[in-house]
């Protein structure tokens, strides 16, 4: 599925200014643990989120993550997404906490139609 | 050879990482396979991130040699005193800061050996770190691991097809005095050398030694200890091998203890399949990966023991002396080159042995003959032989042998004493090394694997099931039309073979001689 569609169906908010646009997801992978994230890192993985380091860009980095969707009501560090502007990292922000946003976005993303999920 | 190094600083969390992108990039511009490049990156910046989050200072160095990436990750820090500690997943002693980044899960050593072929972890309480890890990328490139180690020298070749009718798995063609290898097929087991009068099948040359520092660490079969007859036993030819300057000689015989303890604590679990399946002979291992899918549970998920060997030795310059082409395949295939371990063919070793006990026996006392070997353990039936260990296997995936707890199955007579390479009696050295073993060997200890059995698609006709079932039913039904006879002449081993051939387009039918006289008297 599309990252845009993604967004537009999960109601995630789009936060950096880098377009999303020809970026795809196949699946969703959620956790507070960098090893976890760092594992289960792809270029089709959409990978959700609670943490708000900047150690999170260079993961994405070095992983080539479509896109990271930080978690739960507290708004994220603006300095963390004028730092993924920079860095070219698509971020996105689901107030909802870490399991719901995951199951969300997984949703969406076995009614997307097309994309093979986990 | 290429190498990429980069400085690193503790203490700057925001700065871990740096050095792996850079890393990245470089590897990226040579064009590494990119599932390799992703198994490097994920170890380089554990690895970095440790050393951040550890250390005062560091270094992260990348080489690559023959297309195996090779990191070394050096740092000026607390050390580590307790390795087996910091190994376990979810152990961490990252401070509160690092954790609540979502660093310091205890997860970062455990991802580093889950991702890399090759681990060794030295630490120096007070000192410092060192990590040394290496990822297979020819391996993984290719997506095949080097099959066998059987050397061809069609020169030697008379054209008897003994080879053919001894293969067990039907891997043999000799076309125009030629042999070849079906390599999807070959399990590696010596059955074709046995069976070969000329030498024309022999094993593969193993590589030189690939390291100058000297004196080594040597780890050989028993079997090779008792080689040399009655008069010189296994202690004399460890003491000719240390005049030839070997630092050290070992047998694999702690190794294989350790594994038949650990098979047998398996076998204790009553959740365990039985009988479990010692992987003692990566021969048999290969069997029944392409033969027997089905008892791939029944393995005991560790290392061979030369396996073992030299992944404990890894650390230290070592050479090892193989007894089959099988072990040379297990330590070349999965594992990167130009470590400090070499294969010495035993035909060296041994000359080595001759060449010096005479000067031994001049200028020293004799040793002693060494102890008697302690008995094999209760409840673990060998098998010898492939033949037998095929029946074996047959028995226990229809179900019938509730009876054995462990089976312990080589492909060779007698184990790795009857392989061809060696030269003695197989019974007679044997029984040479249960009564006089080495001396006072230390205590090895079990190896478990990183990389679960797989089941080889050795015998499959079709990658698609259609197809294969399709091809299945031209094969049975060519084999009908071919005479039965399972002569060779057609230079595979049966009809059965010669109809799989030609339904897979590897000879023609009138290969056949007897249809071919056949057609031509109708």
């Amino acid at each position: 599925m599309e990252l845009t569609a993604l967004i537009e169906r999960s109601g995630a908010r789009l936060l950096t200014r880098c377009r999303p646009e020809g970026l795809d997801v196949l699946r969703v992978y959620g956790s507070d643990k960098m090893s976890v994230l760092l594992n289960e890192a792809s270029q089709t993985t959409l990978l959700a989120t609670p943490l708000s380091g900047p150690q999170l860009l260079r993961l994405a980095e070095l992983m080539d993550v479509p896109a990271i969707c930080l978690t739960g009501a507290t708004p994220p560090p603006p300095e963390l997404v004028t730092a993924a502007d920079k860095a070219g990292t698509v971020l996105l922000h689901s107030t909802a906490e870490l399991a719901r946003t995951c199951n969300l976005l997984d949703e969406c993303l076995r009614k997307g139609g097309g994309a093979e999920t986990p | 050879m290429t190498t990429y190094s980069y400085a690193l600083t503790g203490g700057d969390l925001d700065s871990a990482g740096r050095a792996t992108s850079a890393l990245k990039a470089q590897l990226k511009k040579i064009g590494l396979d990119p599932g390799v490049l992703r198994r490097v990156v994920i170890a380089a910046y554990e690895a970095e991130t440790n050393v951040v989050i550890h250390a005062t200072r560091g270094t992260l160095r990348a080489t690559l040699e023959s297309g195996y990436p090779t990191l070394e990750i050096a740092d000026e820090g607390p050390g580590i005193p307790d390795l087996d500690r910091a190994l376990q997943e979810g152990f961490s002693t990252a401070p509160e800061a690092a954790r609540q980044l979502g660093f310091g899960a205890g997860m970062g050593l455990p991802n580093i050996r889950k991702h890399t072929d090759r681990f060794v972890l030295q630490s120096t309480v007070g000192q410092g770190t060192r990590l040394t890890v290496s990822v297979c990328a020819t391996a993984a490139q290719t997506g095949e691991r080097l099959r066998n180690s059987i050397r061809i020298a069609p020169e030697r070749c008379k054209g008897c097809l003994r080879c053919v009718h001894a293969c067990p798995t039907s891997a043999i063609r000799v076309r125009d005095k030629t042999p070849s290898l079906l390599a999807h097929l070959c399990v590696d087991c010596t059955a074709c050398l046995a069976a070969c009068p000329t030498g024309a099948l022999g094993t593969a040359c193993p590589p030189a030694p690939t390291t100058d520092e000297t004196p080594m660490v040597l780890v050989v079969p028993p079997a090779f200890l008792s080689q040399f007859g009655a008069e010189v036993g296994p202690n004399r030819v460890v003491r000719a091998l240390l005049d030839a300057g070997y630092a050290e000689v070992r047998s694999t015989a702690p190794w294989e203890h350790a594994l038949r303890v650990a098979v047998g604590e398996l076998a204790g679990q009553p959740t365990r399949p039985k009988p479990v399946l010692s992987p003692v002979c990566p021969a048999v291992v290969n069997r029944i990966e392409t033969r027997f899918p089905s008892l791939l549970g029944h393995l005991a998920p560790f290392l061979s023991p030369l396996e073992a060997a030299r992944f404990q030795l890894s650390d230290r310059p070592a050479a090892l002396g193989v007894a089959c082409p099988c072990q040379r395949t297990v330590l070349t295939s999965n594992w990167p080159p130009g470590l400090a371990t070499a294969i010495i063919p035993l035909d060296e070793l041994r000359e080595q042995v001759l060449s010096r006990v005479g000067l031994s026996r001049a200028n020293s006392p004799e040793p002693p003959p060494g102890r008697a070997v302690a008995p094999d353990l209760a409840g673990v039936l060998k098998v010898f032989g492939v033949r037998d260990v095929v029946q074996v296997l047959e028995r226990v995936e229809d179900g019938t042998v509730p009876d054995v707890e462990v089976l312990e199955l080589y492909a060779c007579d007698q184990g790795c004493f009857g392989s061809p390479l060696m030269v003695e009696t197989a019974s007679l050295a044997r029984e040479r090394w249960r009564r006089h073993g080495l001396d006072d060997e230390p205590p090895s200890t079990v190896v478990r694997r990183e990389t679960p059995f797989s089941a080889r698609p050795g015998l499959r006709l079709d990658l698609d099931m259609g197809s294969a079932i399709e091809k299945l039913a031209r094969i049975d039904s060519l084999t009908g039309e071919l005479p039965g006879r399972d002569c060779g002449a057609c230079e595979a081993p049966s009809c059965s073979a010669l109809a799989e051939d030609v339904v897979l387009g590897r000879a023609a039918l009138a290969r056949c001689p007897h249809l071919a006289a056949g057609k031509e008297q109708a």
